[in-house]
């Protein structure tokens, strides 16, 4: 294995080792340094584009344990709540994405989360969180387009004790944490963490009077840090997570409250394991990241979300993910490289039926038959049947990257180029056993059966396609100090794949076909859709001023892209809606943000981001929506937030005071852009008085009780809407006992 | 499905110069004729997956003792779920007994057959074989083949698939009351594979016509529908077959449909110039007025 690495090494090294390198020659190998430890892939240059960091006292000020409590902080980016962690669906600079593949990557130490319905989960004892906005895809590959985020949690060799944290909080709200961190030595220590996260939900079932979005969580994670040598690390972070979550707290536009009578539910059980090995020789650094992953869930919606029995939705999956990442890092001089291989196995099945029942049956299939031939109506066999669908999907990548830096003076020039191919396949099997009478009416109104028309439905099919994609970067910055320049030319793009939620439809058209219709979709052009490319250019610059007590930073972008991957509606068709690569779109926009240390005891901290994401090109059967905004996204980020720590101590501890506003919109939410949810501003607020071994903290969010929605959409010709969670407060203590 | 007998049309030119290539060598006299790219409709009976592709016939007709090797390229059956049909290799049947009717067609009417297919032990089972060709040699020395087919296959002993051709396409023009027209095909919405057809089967019994309409589509916001014109009565003369039929209730899936009554229908049809047809279709009491304009 290791003559493997010293190949793969052999032709990926051309330079010789820096001679003037500071570390030192130890047995013939340099000690690794600290983010070489951790695998982080950046190089120093990634810090000329933006970058929003979270850590330390932030992480507490704000209750920050998921992705989407930094919502807004980073300007741009915006994670609303759609009803369930499932549906964590992420916008940022305008791009997104509701379903299948997601616009951003995310990684917890290291792990790669593969799949975008498992990007809504807490994470214990963050150390940080780094927001990369922009194109990431020449490191980071597929997927990545609209940037990365990279989740540390704290490194048992950095710290020995136990931490422990209890949050209560309105409606029930409990969230508690254990950590225990053992340093056995300086190069070996271990950790494990727990976290247990509930509330009684926060809106009503006028159906049932029950609250809606119960929601039960909990999660562990177990982590191994050993430096056998200094030139040798090993970091293994195991962990797994089980939600039971109720959810789909959506109202009715029309009637202003939430009724529906099925049941609606994700639960989720998930399982990581990820092995980062460093190894420095004399000239270079080869790291590798391993990770295996499992996710297993269940989505069951009232897909109607009415009182009456339509039709429910269930998606049952199992999936599981391999990555290894194996690049190496060098530098001679004034010049760095970094180089690469990527390569992934995706595999998972899916049981996706979806259950008609006696008003469903009645309103959208019989009537609708009967109104077209009155005089032979039919009547369906029994009052409820299952449209089944059943898949097993497998997708293949392999990448091979590489960046080089090069310094000259003031001036930094980067270029990289990333290969990228991948293989997608789709078994899908719909199937379905029901099937109706046709009566012909009498002259005295009486019925007479006049055939019996079975629907035995047993389809089987396999699709599969391959994409490539060459993904360059150029960037170049010039340092002046404390005012560094950059611009950045980047290429990305996301994955094609199959939408298996077109199968229902693709289905009912089956139906419609023993009913006379002739037409029906093509498979694979309904089901498939291509990878999404865009082309992202980008200028900033970052400044330090008095003495980096105030840092600010200013990012200038353009995003052209191209066969954008939307819901439509065919042309033609009169039912539902097909994924497609239909569109092209221009985002620009502008980002500011700025931390000020006023005072060693007083930070303000603030963002801002601008989008006009708009189609160029792009049209369905309802119209033509060139010109207007891409939905979902909004059009602004914003957030501000003070911090002052009192100059006086109670009872031996620091009083601080928090306050914080965050807010985001206009939000269309359609592509007509008729429906939009207006701006929307929250306040926040905490008051906490902390001494080294503990801290408590009152806070409140959203204090004002603002109302605002976080999502829309329509179910059969019905409007809905997720109203935003009302006010919260709560009490957070904290206990760190170093040992 | 209304199962009709092939029989004879009456028409004043029968020919049978202009073929491919005659063999006499022998005692034995065998003519050639190959028959290209015939626009076939083939349906799964079970599945309701249905398509549109082209078939070709090379046959062999022996005049000595009346029967004709018959050879059949790219029939498909469609296969539900998926994009792709079934098709099989060429097709041969060999020594099928055929017989003239006493208008000049070639009949060939069997059941139970099975062709060879190279490299395949269990090739499809012909349950129903209705093959008609008529040879027409035009004024100009041109040749236009009457051809009209209807097989029923089954596969592996369950799936069974009805294929049917020749199709006609040309030019739908549906006039609204409010003086628009919508010609489907030249509708960009629609594909060519989705594209309306048309095919005739007549019943020389009762001298009625089906008329069925594959992809039917009359507006742009109609789903595009299969739908037959039954009993149709039509008469023969010099040639030409005359459709006339003062109303009718069309049907989809073999159920009538009231609800869209069919009325002045008038067509003529031959094989040289294909089929000319109209009709009123009264859709919610707005009467619309389709005209089609095809050939073979």
């Amino acid at each position: 294995m290791k003559q493997l690495i010293l190949l793969f090494i052999a032709t990926l090294t051309l330079l010789q080792v820096n001679a003037n390198e500071a570390d030192s020659l130890k047995d013939g190998h340099r000690t690794l340094k600290a983010l070489e430890v951790v695998g982080v892939k950046q190089m120093p240059v990634s810090d000329l584009a933006a970058v929003t960091r979270i850590s330390g006292g932030a992480i507490k000020r704000y209750n920050v344990v998921a992705l989407r409590d930094i919502s807004e902080m980073a300007p741009n980016f915006y994670m609303p709540e759609y009803g369930s962690r499932m549906t964590s669906s992420i916008y940022v600079r305008g791009l997104g994405a509701r379903m299948d593949q997601p616009i951003i990557g995310l990684s917890v130490d290291n792990v790669p989360v593969m799949n975008k319905d498992a990007y809504d989960f807490d994470v214990a004892d963050i150390e940080s969180i780094e927001v990369l906005r922009g194109a990431q895809s020449l490191l980071n590959g597929r997927n990545t387009m609209g940037g990365q985020v990279n989740i540390r949690t704290l490194s048992p060799l950095n710290y020995s004790g136990l931490r422990a944290m209890l949050s209560y909080g309105r409606n029930n709200a409990i969230r508690a944490s254990v950590g225990w961190y053992h340093r056995f030595s300086e190069t070996f220590g271990t950790s494990v963490s727990a976290m247990y996260d509930m509330n009684d939900g926060y809106f009503r079932n006028a159906y049932n009077g029950n609250k809606i979005d119960r929601d039960r969580s909990g999660s562990v994670r177990w982590k191994l840090c050993w430096r056998p040598k200094s030139w040798v690390s090993l970091t293994n972070t195991a962990s797994g997570s089980i939600t039971r979550q109720g959810g789909y707290p959506y109202e009715s536009l029309k009637s202003g409250v939430i009724a529906y009578n099925d049941t609606c539910f994700y639960h989720r059980s998930t399982f990581s394991d990820g092995l980062t090995v460093a190894w420095a020789g004399k000239r270079v650094v080869v790291t590798s990241i391993t990770t295996a992953q499992y996710i297993d869930d269940n989505m069951t919606l009232d897909q109607d979300f009415l009182p009456d029995d339509y039709f429910t939705l269930t998606q049952k999956r199992k999936e599981w993910s391999f990555t290894e990442d194996l690049f190496t890092k060098g530098s001679r001089g004034n010049y760095d490289w970094l180089g690469g291989v990527f390569c992934f196995s995706k595999s998972g099945q899916m049981d996706a039926p979806v259950h008609f029942y006696d008003t469903g049956i009645s309103q959208l299939i019989e009537s609708h038959r009967n109104e077209m031939n009155p005089h032979y109506p039919i009547k369906w066999d029994g009052r409820d049947f299952v449209l089944g669908s059943d898949f097993r999907q497998t997708s293949r990548g392999l990448a091979l990257y590489h960046e080089s830096i090069y310094k000259y003076n003031k001036w930094t020039f980067q270029a990289g180029l990333r290969w990228d191919c991948e293989w997608v396949g789709l078994k899908h099997h719909s199937h379905c056993d029901t099937g109706y009478e046709t009566y012909e009416k009498q002259e005295d109104g009486s019925l007479k059966p006049y055939g019996h028309t079975p629907l035995k439905i047993n389809d089987r099919g396999s699709l599969s396609n391959n994409y490539m994609e060459l993904l360059p970067k150029i960037a170049v910055a010039y340092d002046l100090a404390d005012i560094k320049l950059y611009g950045t030319i980047s290429k990305a793009y996301k994955s094609g794949g199959y939408n298996t939620q077109m199968f229902s439809d693709v289905l009912q058209q089956r139906i419609m076909q023993y009913m006379g219709l002739s037409m029906t979709y093509d498979l694979d052009e309904v089901v498939s859709y291509k990878p999404e490319k865009s082309w992202n250019y980008e200028a900033g610059v970052k400044t330090s001023w008095f003495n980096g007590r105030l840092m600010a930073d200013l990012a200038l972008f353009f995003i052209d892209c191209r066969d954008q991957q939307l819901t439509m509606f065919p042309p033609g068709l009169t039912t539902g809606r097909i994924m497609t690569n239909a569109g092209q779109t221009y985002s620009k926009g502008v980002e500011l943000s700025a931390i000020l240390h006023a005072t060693n005891s007083l930070t303000f901290r603030t963002s801002y981001g601008y989008t006009n994401a708009t189609f160029r090109k792009f049209s369905d059967s309802k119209g033509d929506y060139r010109g207007k905004r891409l939905p979902y996204a909004p059009a602004q980020t914003f957030f501000a937030g003070v911090n002052w720590i009192m100059p006086f101590e109670i009872a031996g501890a620091s009083p601080s005071i928090n306050l914080n506003v965050r807010g985001a919109g206009d939000i269309y939410w359609n592509e007509a852009n008729t429906v939009k949810q207006p701006f929307y501003a929250l306040l926040g607020a905490s008051a906490a008085i902390e001494k080294d071994a503990w801290s408590l903290r009152i806070w409140g969010e959203n204090l004002t009780s603002t109302r605002y929605s976080t999502f829309y959409f329509m179910s059969i010709g019905n409007e809905f809407v997720q109203r935003a969670r009302p006010w919260q407060a709560g009490v957070t203590l904290r206990v760190n006992v170093e040992m | 499905m209304k199962k009709s007998r092939l029989k004879a049309i009456a028409v004043s030119i029968v020919a049978i110069a202009g073929l491919e290539a005659c063999t006499s060598g022998s005692s034995e006299l065998k003519i050639d004729q190959n028959l290209a790219q015939c626009l076939t409709y083939t349906k799964d009976v079970n599945t309701q997956a249905q398509g549109f592709n082209r078939i070709s016939f090379t046959s062999q007709f022996n005049y000595t003792d009346y029967t004709v090797d018959l050879a059949i390229t790219g029939l498909q059956i469609p296969v539900a779920g998926s994009s792709n049909g079934l098709q099989f290799p060429k097709m041969e049947f060999k020594g099928l007994p055929w017989q003239y009717n006493k208008d000049g067609w070639k009949v060939i009417d069997m059941e139970n057959i099975k062709p060879s297919i190279l490299g395949m032990n269990d090739a499809p089972m012909f349950k129903e074989f209705d093959f008609m060709l008529l040879d027409i040699f035009n004024d100009d020395q041109t040749y236009t083949p009457g051809i009209i087919y209807d097989f029923d296959i089954e596969i592996g002993g369950e799936t069974e698939a009805n294929v049917v051709g020749c199709c006609m396409t040309g030019k739908t023009v549906s006039k609204a009351p409010d003086g628009l027209n919508y010609i489907p095909e030249e509708d960009d919405a629609v594909k060519d594979k989705n594209k309306p057809a048309y095919w005739l089967n007549f019943d020389f019994d009762s001298s009625k016509a089906d008329l069925y309409i594959y992809n039917a589509k009359f507006l742009a916001a109609m789903p595009s529908l299969n739908m037959v014109f039954p009993d149709i009565p039509f008469v023969i003369s010099g040639g030409v077959i005359t459709l006339d039929s003062a109303s009718l209730i069309p049907e989809y899936n073999g159920v009538p449909n009231k609800g869209f009554p069919i009325s002045q229908l008038k067509g003529t049809v031959d094989f040289k110039d294909g089929m000319t047809l109209t009709f009123h279709c009264n859709f919610r009491g707005a009467d619309y007025v389709v005209e089609f304009k095809g050939k073979y």
